[in-house]
C-alpha cells in the first residue's frame, strides 16, 4: 500500500487531467468526495456529494463497492449515465486507500476507434451519395427538358394535323357542293339551249309569208316552260352558292356574327344530300323555334357534318345500311341543346369512351385520322364553352347531346326579334 | 484566375480547417465561371498533394489530413451543379471508377470521375474501400467502356493487384487505367504485366488522354 503523500500526488495529477479517464475519490459508503474534470464533463457535474451508485445505470443496488475494492486487479465494466443522453460503458478498477476508495475508469478505446472509422466511412459514403444525387438530379432535369420539348413538338404537330383535317373537311365540302350544283346548272343549261332552239324556230317562222298560229304559240310555250326551268334551277344554284359561301367562308375565317342555327343545320343536310341520295338513310330535323346563335356558324356546321360523316361511315357502314339520322334542337333554360342520333350499328363501350381522344380511330387502315370527333369536342368545349356527351350501344345506334350556353349577344338578338 | 496569392490564402484557410472561408473562395471562382478542370488541378489537386506531402514529413497529424480531405470533398459538392448540369445529348461512353478494397482515400478517384463527366462521359464512382466482388457486379451491370482504379496508399498495392486481376479475367475486353499517389513509390511494373492497362499520373494527363481518345 502506498504512503499518503504518494497517493495525494497521484490523486492530484489525475484530478486535473482532461484525458478520457474517469477518476473518483469515494467514501467507503460510496459517496463521491471528488471527481476529475473528464468525469464531470462526461457524466455532468458537479459530482461531489452525489452517491457513486446514482451514476451507475445497470443494477446499482447489486453493486458492492467494498468487495470491488477488495480486488483492484479486476477490471469491471460499468455503464454510467452521461450528460449527452446516451449511457457510456466504462471499465473501472477500485482500490481502497485508507478511508477512501479510488475509482479509475477508462472508455473502451477499441470501440471508440471502430466508431471513428465508422463515422469516417459514413462521411465518405454521404459525400459519394451527394455526388450521385447531383448527377441524378441533373439527368432528371435534362430528361424533363427533353420531355417538355417533345410535348411541345407533339402539341404543335397535333395542331397542324387538326388544321389540315379542317382543310380536308373544307375540301370534302367543296366537292359535295360542286356535285350538288351540277344538277340545277345542267338543267338550266339544257333549258336555255331549248329556249335558243325555240327562238331560232320563231325567227324562221317570222321570215315566212305565212305563220301557223298554233306553231307560234307552241314555240312560245316551249320558251316559257324552259325559262321557268332556267329560273327555278338558277335560283336553286344561287341558294346553293349562298349556302356554300356561308359555310365555307365561316369555316375558313374566324367571322363572328348572329346566325340562325336552323339554317346552318339545313345547310349541313343540303351538303350531305348527295352523299345519302342513293342509300336507305333518311334524315329528320326537328326544331321548335328559330334559334339565333352568336359566333361562327362554321363551328356548328363542322360539328354536325363531322357527326353526320361518322354516322354515314361507321354507323351505316359507308351507306350500305339504312336507317335514320335525326337532329332535334331545343332551348332549355339558358342553354341550347342539340340532340343528334342515328339508328346505325353503334359502338363498343371502349370506342364510345375513347371517341373524343385525338387520333383514336377504328378505321386507321382505311385512312381515318381519328381527329374528327376530337375537333368536335374541342369546338364544343373550347369555343362554344359547352359540353358534348356520347351514348352508344352496339346494334342500337349512337346519340350525342350537345349543350351550349346562350350568350349575352344571343339574348339581345332574341329581344330585338321580339320587339 | 487562380493566382499564387489566391491559392496560398485558400491553402492557409484549408489547413486551419476554415471550411466556410474556403467555400467562399470556391463559390466566388465558380460565380466567375472558372474553368472546372483548372479549379480541380490548380486548387483542389495542388492543395491535397501539398497536405499529403506535409503528412508524409510528419508536419501535420493524420487527423488534420482527414479534416482537409473532408473539407475538400465538401467543396466538390459546390462544383457539382455546374459539373452535371451541362447541356447536350446523353453521354455515349461510360466509365466506372473505384478505389480498391482497404483504400479509404477516395477524393482522387472522385475527382477523376468528375473530369470524365466534364468531358462528356457518364461516370460511375463506387467510392472508398470497394470490395472486389461488389465492383465486378457493378461493372457487369453498367458494362462501361473503361474501368479506373485509384490507389493512394502504397501498402494497399496487393489489393489493387487483386482488383486488376479480377477485372482483367472477368472482362477481358474492358480497358483499365490506374491512377493515384501510391504509384510514386513504384508498383507499376508488376501491375503492367496485365494486358490493356494504362497508368495516368495527373488530372491534366487524364484530360489529354480523354480528348485524344
Amino acid at each position: 500500500m502506498a504512503d499518503n503523500s504518494t497517493i495525494h500526488s497521484i490523486v492530484n495529477r489525475y484530478m486535473e487531467t482532461k484525458a478520457p479517464i474517469l477518476f473518483f475519490v469515494l467514501s467507503l459508503k460510496g459517496e463521491i468526495v471528488s471527481a476529475n474534470q473528464y468525469a464531470a464533463q462526461l457524466i455532468g457535474g458537479p459530482l461531489a456529494g452525489k452517491r457513486f451508485y446514482d451514476v451507475i445505470v445497470d443494477f446499482p443496488d447489486e453493486f458492492d463497492l467494498i468487495s470491488a475494492a477488495g480486488d483492484p486487479s479486476k477490471e469491471r465494466m460499468i455503464t454510467v449515465r452521461s450528460d449527452n443522453g446516451s449511457p457510456e460503458t466504462v471499465y473501472f478498477i477500485f482500490e481502497q486507500v485508507n478511508d477512501s476508495i479510488l475509482a479509475f475508469g477508462r472508455l473502451d478505446t477499441d470501440e471508440l476507434e471502430i466508431m471513428r472509422k465508422e463515422i469516417l466511412h459514413l462521411n465518405r459514403e454521404q459525400s459519394s451519395l451527394m455526388r450521385e444525387l447531383h448527377k441524378t438530379n441533373a439527368q432528371l432535369t435534362q430528361k424533363k427538358k427533353a420531355l417538355t420539348q417533345s410535348i411541345a413538338d407533339l402539341k404543335s404537330a397535333q395542331a397542324e394535323l387538326v388544321e389540315s383535317e379542317k382543310m380536308a373537311s373544307l375540301g370534302r365540302l367543296v366537292a359535295g357542293f360542286a356535285h350538288e350544283i351540277n344538277t340545277p346548272v345542267g338543267i338550266a343549261l339544257t333549258a336555255s339551249s331549248s329556249i335558243l332552239e325555240s327562238s331560232e324556230q320563231i325567227d324562221r317562222m317570222l321570215l315566212q309569208d305565212e305563220v301557223e298560229e298554233e306553231e307560234l304559240i307552241s314555240a312560245f310555250e316551249s320558251i316559257r316552260d324552259a325559262s321557268k326551268l332556267v329560273f327555278s334551277n338558277l335560283n336553286r344554284s344561287a341558294d346553293l352558292v349562298g349556302s356554300f359561301k356561308r359555310t365555307s367562308i365561316d369555316q375558313s375565317f374566324e367571322s363572328v356574327s348572329v346566325y340562325c342555327l336552323n339554317d346552318t343545320i339545313e345547310d349541313v343536310f343540303a351538303s350531305m344530300r348527295i352523299k345519302i341520295k342513293n342509300t336507305a338513310i333518311k334524315t329528320m330535323f326537328d326544331s321548335q323555334e328559330n334559334i339565333s346563335l352568336y359566333g361562327n356558324p362554321g363551328d356548328i356546321f363542322q360539328i354536325i357534318s363531322n357527326l353526320f360523316d361518322n354516322s354515314f361511315l361507321h354507323g351505316f357502314d359507308n351507306g350500305k345500311l339504312g336507317g335514320e339520322i335525326a337532329i332535334g334542337v331545343r332551348k332549355k333554360e339558358n342553354n341550347i341543346v342539340i340532340h343528334y342520333s342515328d339508328t346505325g350499328k353503334g359502338m363498343s363501350t371502349e370506342t364510345a369512351e375513347r371517341i373524343f381522344e385525338p387520333f383514336y380511330t377504328t378505321l386507321r387502315a382505311r385512312g381515318g385520322s381519328g381527329l374528327g370527333m376530337y375537333i368536335c369536342h374541342n369546338i364544343v368545349t373550347s369555343r362554344l364553352n359547352g359540353m358534348i356527351v356520347c351514348n352508344s350501344r352496339q346494334g342500337k345506334g349512337t346519340e350525342f347531346k350537345i349543350t351550349v350556353p346562350i350568350t349575352k349577344e344571343e339574348i339581345n338578338e332574341a329581344d330585338t326579334v321580339r320587339e | 484566375m487562380i493566382t499564387d496569392e489566391l491559392y496560398q490564402s485558400y491553402f492557409d484557410l484549408l489547413i486551419n480547417g476554415k471550411k466556410r472561408e474556403c467555400a467562399t473562395i470556391v463559390q466566388d471562382l465558380l460565380d466567375g465561371d472558372v474553368d472546372i478542370q483548372t479549379l480541380y488541378t490548380d486548387l483542389f489537386q495542388k492543395s491535397l498533394y501539398e497536405v499529403g506531402r506535409l503528412w508524409e514529413f510528419n508536419k501535420i497529424s493524420v487527423a488534420k489530413e482527414h479534416l482537409v480531405t473532408a473539407i475538400s470533398e465538401g467543396l466538390l459538392n459546390l462544383v457539382y451543379p455546374k459539373l452535371f448540369e451541362k447541356e447536350g445529348t446523353l453521354a455515349e461512353k461510360s466509365v466506372v471508377i473505384s478505389c480498391s478494397s482497404n483504400e479509404y482515400h477516395q477524393i482522387g478517384g472522385k475527382m477523376v470521375a468528375d473530369i470524365f463527366e466534364l468531358n462528356g462521359w457518364d461516370s460511375h464512382f463506387l467510392g472508398a474501400d470497394t470490395p472486389v466482388d461488389h465492383m465486378l457486379e457493378y461493372i457487369q451491370d453498367v458494362k462501361p467502356d473503361l474501368v479506373g482504379l485509384s490507389l493512394s496508399v502504397y501498402f494497399n498495392m496487393p489489393s489493387l493487384k487483386s482488383g486488376v486481376e479480377a477485372v482483367r479475367s472477368n472482362f477481358t475486353n474492358t480497358d483499365i487505367f490506374l491512377g493515384g499517389q501510391a504509384f510514386r513509390w513504384g508498383g507499376l511494373d508488376t501491375i503492367k504485366q496485365y494486358r490493356g492497362i494504362e497508368y495516368i499520373p495527373t488530372l491534366n494527363e487524364l484530360e489529354k488522354a480523354i480528348k485524344t481518345g
